[in-house]
């Protein structure tokens, strides 16, 4: 499976679409042996309720400034939300399936 | 009516959290001497055996960087032919920031085919084409 397959596809939950997958938030562990750069895993995906560019960065609490411009995203990619492997039920080059009662988290990187 | 702002999810223990279209997708890659070898246009992830992700799946990881004509692909949403990209397998990987920095030389990737062959097939047919300039 190619990411770019992923990016922009359905996601629904109960049946209903709740948005679109705007990025896959991928967790890289610390390197194995022989290994300069652990390999990441998916950890979540990124649902933005419309179709949307990329954050451009500014889904990280640092990110502020300038602040017109982080204002912007922030409109432009309101209600967005990252769910956690876990809590995905489907994983399709067509699409992706929230489990019922899935935890929505924010966007932001911890 | 305003919204409650979301919990933030608590960070997995040990590496690093990235989003992978951000920080990934459109960056360069340059080889272990520093020249450009490409730019990443497409990440190859595992494939599941199913496509409902029973509890307790391992998910799926980043096997190879992937580059190859499919911009349009992604702008209009078509299907790109199979086999046709080229990939860079992750474990060459050394470094990741601004670029990509692979651990190994460009010569010896399937990825730095075009500049050769347009070398030897298009700019050295072109008169004065294969002297460096001074």
């Amino acid at each position: 499976m190619f990411l770019g397959d992923l990016i922009g596809a359905q996601v629904l939950q109960d049946g209903r679409k709740v948005g679109y997958v705007n990025d896959v938030r991928m967790f890289v562990p610390d390197r194995a042996d022989g290994q300069l750069v652990g390999t990441p895993v998916v950890h979540g995906i990124m649902v933005c309720p419309r179709r949307a560019s990329s954050f451009l960065g500014y889904e990280r609490n640092t990110m502020t400034q300038p602040r017109l411009l982080a204002a912007f995203f922030g409109w432009r990619t309101r209600g967005s939300f990252v769910v956690l492997w876990e809590d995905l039920q489907l994983w399709s080059e067509g699409g992706v399936e929230l489990r019922h009662g899935a935890v929505r988290w924010s966007t932001a990187l911890p | 009516m305003t919204q409650q702002p979301l919990p933030t999810a608590p960070p997995p223990v040990g590496g690093k959290l990235l989003d992978a279209r951000f920080s990934l997708l459109d960056r360069q890659v340059l080889d272990v001497d520093g020249d450009p070898v490409g730019v990443v246009d497409d990440l190859e992830l595992d494939d599941l055996a199913e496509r409902v992700v029973q509890p307790g799946t391992a998910p799926p990881a980043v096997r190879n960087l992937v580059h190859g004509p499919i911009l349009l692909n992604r702008i209009f949403g078509q299907r790109r032919p199979l086999g046709h990209p080229t990939r860079v397998g992750w474990d060459k990987l050394a470094e990741i920031g601004s670029a990509l920095h692979l651990a190994v030389p460009g010569s010896t990737l399937e990825i730095a085919w075009l500049e050769p062959w347009l070398a030897s097939n298009v700019i050295g047919r072109i008169p004065g084409g294969r002297h460096v300039p001074r």
